[in-house]
């Protein structure tokens, strides 16, 4: 059953039900074949189910589970990555895919071949298009760590220059992936687990649009601490979100090793610990830091 | 007797020798200008030669092509029923290339107006608005993208245009520039670039065959099927034959092609009332430069849905920037096949900077560009 899946799609999904059919059309048509499709539901609901039922029924690597409670969005994130690797142990390539954007039919064979070309890299990205309802815009801004040997040089270029929202939506090699472990509970979970991928290897930027990405509601950490925990807000996500990474940075690499054998715990230490200080310097620095926002509104006639 | 004081005799000396030397490198100077001279009187009459060749290759085709579209015609007409406005004009346009003179073909360039749109005599003067805009069209492209994606207007049978930097281009060959780039926005062209087995294009209408012509120069290892209207593979079938020698042409009927016939192929022309038994082995792409827009709305939605049952995984249409209800059916029955994606127009900076940065107040682009993913349950 799972003979020639080279990569598999996990899709944590949530109610999407207008959105669904083109996602897994687009999911669906790609040019490199040896692929699977995992989806885990956070909100079943009887429009999601037919949908699914009329796609799997065409595909037979398509499977679909119901999570009978809300695990919240990092616990299904979690859950899409597990039960893809309970599925198909066998595979080389890991994606999360969202139940509302679009991937063009070449993605997966464009990044794989993006990888297989570079054993150094980790994971692989496209140049992505935003799509607002009514019009389109490229992203043009690019991040990408090919050929930088140094962890730290990764690091440093990763906290100040990725977006971690695109990035995460990249193709990943498993065995990196499933050493840093994916989604813990700390706030933009996401970036947490890219910065821990750098320690083991580079980040490589296809420059061909091939994910059409909706433009959803604005950033905001509360809204992530309710879409995240569902039951009960832990209190260290009201820490500073480079600490909390930062911390667990440190618990990963230094305490548990998670690094090793390419990075000892020591150097784990240390990683956590440049995490955190280019994590600030660029809080600092950036356009829209508070203390520059606060300062322009002292300024005379500004609101 | 006087003398010479050695000091005086050292200095004639040297003025001598400078003179001689002076003479020299003029001398070297002009064999330099004349062999120059030369070598472009040698580029010029080669080149005069190569276009006297390829007009004279496109007097042979004439003939052969004539009469395969001859034999066609008919049939053809009588298949599509009442033909569209568009489609009565561009026959009437068309129809003295039936019996064309030696000259007429020798130029055929420039008897394309019905087809492309380009008119020869708005390139007789830098005057206006065209140079200007066609002009920033191309170098502020080329400067972004780099000049990969830029194939000139050939000089051969009547190539016209403006000159630029030693480059030729006119409005057709800025449209097929910004349409290549669109493909390559939508992430469709760079796989036709890449080695691999034969891919096969098909291109409805196909023009004069100016945007074949761009397509084929980036990615040879194509195999492009042009369908029309017979008169329009007259003058498509004729030019792509003289202007690319290397190309292997074949002029299809009812008659089935092998696969191996397929591979050995470049151009296949076939008469547009004939699509529906077209067998190629695969289909990567289907183009629609505005081709669709001209016909009647059935046979609009019969050539798209041949192409999803050809299995077509893309398809790419233009359109005009303002679109109009032809274009609007067009779209509705690409919904029906593919799922559509606009592309997002490349916008120059310094175009935006002068309505202040606000794109709605920018005029509305010439031309919009779709890609198609084709549907899997359509």
């Amino acid at each position: 059953m799972s003979g020639g899946v080279r990569a598999v799609f996990g899709m944590p999904a949530y109610h999407r039900p207008d959105a669904l059919a083109r996602v897994l059309e687009s999911l669906l048509s790609q040019t490199l074949p040896e692929f699977a499709i995992v989806i885990v539901d956070d909100k079943p609901s009887p429009e999601v189910r037919a949908i699914i039922d009329t796609y799997a029924a065409l595909n037979s690597r398509i499977h679909y589970e119901a999570n009978s409670v809300r695990l919240g969005m990092i616990g299904n994130w979690h859950k899409a990555f597990t039960r893809a690797r309970e599925l198909y142990p066998e595979a080389e390539f890991f994606a999360w895919v969202s139940d509302h954007d679009h991937w063009h039919p070449r993605w997966l064979e464009v990044l794989v071949d993006a990888l297989d070309a570079r054993p150094q890299a980790v994971m692989a990205y496209p140049q992505m298009q935003r799509v607002f309802p009514t019009e389109r815009r490229p992203v043009e801004r690019l991040f990408s760590t090919e050929g930088v040997t140094s962890r730290l040089a990764r690091l440093r270029a990763a906290t100040s220059q990725m977006t971690a929202g695109n990035c995460i939506y990249g193709l990943f090699r498993v065995g990196p992936l499933e050493q840093v472990g994916v989604f813990s509970g700390v706030l933009m979970p996401d970036r947490e687990v890219l910065l821990a991928l750098c320690a083991l290897g580079e980040f490589v930027h296809v420059q061909q649009v091939l994910w059409y990405r909706e433009v959803a509601g604005v950033f905001s950490y509360s809204r992530q601490r309710q879409m995240f925990f569902p039951d009960r807000v832990p209190l260290h996500t009201y820490l500073p979100a480079n600490v909390q990474h930062c911390g667990l940075l440190f618990w990963d690499f230094a305490v548990r090793g998670r690094g090793r054998p390419a990075m000892g715990r020591a150097a784990g230490v240390a990683y956590a610990v440049m995490q955190l200080l280019y994590s600030i310097r660029r809080e600092t620095l950036r356009d829209d830091a508070d203390w520059r926002v606060a300062l322009s509104n002292l300024r005379p006639g500004a609101r | 007797m006087t003398e010479l004081s050695p000091g005086k005799a050292q200095r004639d000396a040297e003025r001598v020798a400078r003179r001689a030397e002076q003479q020299a490198a003029k001398e070297r100077a002009g064999a330099e200008r004349d062999a120059r001279k030369a070598a472009d009187r040698e580029r010029r009459e080669a080149q005069r030669q190569t276009q006297d060749d390829i007009a004279a290759r496109a007097a042979e085709h004439y003939v052969d092509v004539r009469e395969w579209a001859l034999n066609w015609r008919d049939d053809y007409a009588a298949a599509i029923g009442e033909p569209s406005d568009d489609e009565r004009h561009r026959a009437r346009a068309l129809a003295h290339l039936w019996e064309a003179p030696l000259d007429t073909i020798a130029s055929l360039r420039r008897a394309c107006e019905p087809l492309g749109g380009a008119h020869v005599t708005d390139y007789d003067s830098r005057e206006g608005d065209l140079f200007p805009r066609l002009k920033r069209e191309v170098f502020y492209l080329r400067k972004q993208l780099g000049p990969d994606l830029f194939v000139e207007e050939p000089r051969a049978l009547g190539g016209f245009g403006f000159v630029e930097q030693t480059l030729l281009f006119n409005e057709d060959t800025a449209r097929h520039f910004v349409a290549l780039i669109a493909l390559q926005d939508a992430a469709l062209l760079q796989a036709f670039r890449e080695p691999g087995s034969r891919r096969v294009v098909w291109e409805v209408g196909g023009g004069w065959g100016g945007f074949a012509y761009q397509f084929m120069r980036l990615c040879p290892g194509v195999t492009y099927v042009i369908s029309g209207a017979p008169e329009q593979l007259l003058v498509s079938a004729v030019y792509l034959a003289a202007v690319m020698p290397e190309a292997r042409c074949r002029l299809v009927g009812g008659e089935a092609m092998d696969s191996g016939e397929w591979d050995d192929t470049d151009f296949v022309f076939v008469p547009g009332h004939l699509v529906s038994s077209l067998r190629p082995p695969r289909l990567d792409l289907t183009l629609d430069l505005m081709a669709l827009r001209a016909m009647a709305g059935p046979r609009a939605a019969a050539h798209l849905e041949r192409s999803f049952q050809l299995g077509s995984r893309f398809l790419f249409a233009m359109r005009p920037g303002v679109a109009t209800p032809a274009d609007d059916c067009v779209e509705r029955a690409i919904e029906r096949w593919y799922w559509p994606h606009p592309v997002p127009r490349r916008r120059d900076p310094r175009e935006l900077a002068a309505v202040g940065g606000d794109p709605s107040q920018l005029p509305p682009p010439r031309f919009a560009h779709l890609a198609g993913w084709r549907r899997i349950r359509a």
